[in-house]
């Protein structure tokens, strides 16, 4: 939807020819899911990981806990490398191919060359930036290096109003922007340090610090991705089939929809409560050893746990 | 190629009725089996017998909403705009089912049981319920073609969709009924197919009674499908009802197998007499199945990728039940 290819339209704008493979394999297809599996990969590590970093920093620094650390932290650890070369490489793209989402993005409100990369700050109605720190020429650096800062970044003006997101669209775009590369970063920093250790000394990180900074990578790059599809999706607004279609002429016209809204959000509100609850009360019974094994689904096997009581005081 | 589709989507539709409405039906039973203590004997066949293989049967509803909305989009926008209220109900209810199951297993007062236990119970009979007003929503015409809405509450509180959802919900006890008997033998268990065989057959003259009232409703309120039924589709009516009174003169006299295979065959010859009967419309008397279909790319497309999903998934799927029939699969989680 965000390079919409592989169909021709008739003078009413109906659908009459489709090439699925061409819908499929479109021009931003390649970098768009190669950057979500890996973020697929960095999430499910941290998060995986920042579990028994929580429980290391618990003092259960058992095998079971290491292992259950250091497999998916590393895989995410590799990943991330990965990921901002190919979040560099997407990011060139939207530059070549959605000017006016780049525009949002890097916060240009008129096309010119020596553009600064704004950190923060945020768009006013009358065209403005205010705020934020500005490295200079910096944004138009990274979009072609070849160029350097004589690089031209496309403006905002360039396109009607009505075909380019609101400021207020802008600045929910810029600032996701901001948070997935910060917090990229500092993900890809916390990599940094857990390599080096390995590299020299032939162990993971042993300070308190790393673990408490693990422990919450994962929570952060769940963030972080969320905040990436902010910036595709806010981005590209107002169209949904960019450049065919707009939200508007795509939502349905049924009435009711905030009610639906509104139950959906009841209903698995109260199903992610529950779904605590229950957890909360099978790791309760766990810990109080009334359970069998048997009993919890999902639960580690019996040499684990004897691993597990073996080196831990229970409390 | 949309005559291709076509039946593709509707044997996506009869494997849910078929599979999906055992998984509901047992449900049911779980509902009526009584208090804490009368109910726990079935309830146990009941969770031994859906446990492994609970949400697997999703995914023919999941390849029946694919194959529509990319096949047949008017007819998919005609619907979803026409009859929301009954599939959020249902989709709701899918929600609801699933997590309550899952959590059931998980808490150990009894309290907490009993609760998530109504919610699984309970929403097994509203969703083929309200899947049961959806199919009469159609069946009767009320959808309109052109991606439009008709009227939200009239479209699925009509008679055809009352019937529709009383049929799904009895054909659906009926179906677990039948299932449950065999797996009550198979774990040995004498009272409980005796239990489960009473209401097989309860479940099914029920059925057939209600199935029987239907074709006065339907010439009342569905006359394009009344008139398909009784001419082009009538064979398959037939087949259906041999099949239902085979079925219960089996589990009268206590057949083992064969109550199983004549039970499905009532229920797939019933969807088949569905389709045919309103053929070729896919919305009756609004939109055929000509005028619905999607380009011929999008459908060849969809069509190569079923045919994929029979190679590769229908194995894993035919496995899954053998093994679960034979009992050889362990209980979720353990």
């Amino acid at each position: 939807m965000n390079s919409p290819e592989g169909f021709t339209l008739d003078r009413h704008g109906n659908v009459v020819d489709v090439d699925p493979l061409g819908v499929i394999f479109n021009d931003a297809m390649p970098l768009m899911a190669a950057h979500m599996v890996i973020a697929a990969y960095v999430v499910g590590g941290f998060l995986l990981a920042s579990v028994y970093a929580v429980g290391m920093l618990r003092g259960r620094r058992d095998r079971y806990h290491r292992l259950g650390f250091l497999i998916p932290f590393s895989v995410a650890a590799i990943a991330i490398f990965v990921q901002m070369g190919v979040g560099d490489s997407l990011a060139r793209w939207v530059y070549n191919n959605q000017p006016t989402k780049f525009a949002a993005i890097e916060l240009v409100p008129e096309t010119s060359s020596d553009v600064p990369e704004t950190l923060l700050g945020h768009l006013n109605d009358d065209g403005t930036v205010s705020g934020g720190i500005e490295i200079p020429g910096f944004a138009s650096w990274l979009s072609d290096p070849s160029t350097g800062t004589a690089t031209v970044v496309q403006g905002l003006d360039e396109v009607p109003a009505d075909e380019r997101p609101t400021t207020r669209q802008v600045n929910t775009v810029h600032l996701a922007w901001d948070v997935m590369i910060g917090l990229g970063t500092l993900l890809c920093l916390l990599a940094l340090w857990y390599w080096w250790a390995w590299v020299f000394r032939r162990d993971m990180p042993r300070s308190k610090l790393f673990l408490r900074v693990a422990a919450c990578a994962g929570v952060l790059s769940v963030i972080c991705m969320e905040a990436g599809w902010v910036v595709s999706e806010v981005g590209r607004q107002p169209w949904i089939v960019y450049g065919h279609m707009r939200v508007d002429e795509a939502a349905t016209a049924n009435t009711g929809i905030w009610i639906t809204f509104l139950l959906v959000t009841a209903l698995y509100t109260g199903l992610g409560i529950t779904l605590i609850l229950v957890l909360r009360g099978m790791s309760r019974r766990y810990r109080a050893g009334r359970v069998e094994d048997h009993d919890v689904p999902y639960g580690p096997d019996e040499e684990a746990l004897a691993a597990d009581d073996a080196e831990v005081p229970v409390g | 190629v949309s005559t291709a589709a076509a039946v593709v989507l509707f044997v996506g539709v009869t494997a849910y009725a078929l599979f999906g409405g055992a998984d509901f039906g047992a449900g049911f039973w779980d509902l009526v089996a009584g208090g804490t203590d009368r109910g726990e004997r079935p309830r146990e066949v009941i969770d031994h017998s859906i446990a492994p293989v609970w949400e697997a049967n999703h995914v023919w509803l999941i390849f029946s909403f694919v194959v529509l909305w990319t096949c047949f989009p008017d007819a998919y926008a005609s619907i979803t705009l026409t009859l929301f209220v009954p599939l959020t109900i249902a989709a709701f209810g899918i929600v609801l089912r699933g997590s309550s199951f899952a959590f059931r297993k998980s808490v150990f007062r009894t309290r907490d049981r009993r609760n998530f236990g109504a919610a699984f119970a309970i929403s097994s009979v509203i969703v083929p319920y309200a899947f049961g007003t959806v199919a009469g929503g159609i069946a009767s015409g009320r959808v309109p073609s052109g991606g439009e809405a008709g009227d939200p509450w009239e479209s699925w509180v009509n008679p055809t969709s009352i019937l529709g959802g009383v049929l799904a919900v009895c054909v659906a006890a009926y179906l677990a009924a039948v299932y449950l008997v065999r797996d009550a033998h198979r774990l040995d268990s004498d009272e409980m197919v005796a239990y489960f065989r009473r209401r097989a057959i309860g479940a099914g003259v029920v059925a057939g009674v209600v199935a029987l009232v239907g074709v006065f409703v339907l010439d009342a309120d569905a006359e394009y499908l009344f008139d398909g039924l009784t001419s082009r589709a009538l064979p398959l009516v037939i087949v259906s009802g041999l099949a239902g009174v085979g079925a219960l003169v089996l589990l009268v006299r206590g057949a083992r197998l064969g109550a199983r295979i004549t039970a499905a065959v009532a229920v797939v010859a019933v969807m088949g007499a569905w389709g045919v009967g309103q053929w070729d419309y896919l919305l009756p008397e609004s939109l055929t199945v000509d005028q619905a279909a999607a380009p011929d790319g999008t459908i060849t497309a969809v069509l190569v990728a079923s045919g994929l999903a029979a190679v590769f998934i229908l194995p894993a799927f035919v496995l899954l039940y053998r093994l679960d029939q034979r009992g050889l699969l362990p209980e979720e989680g353990a």
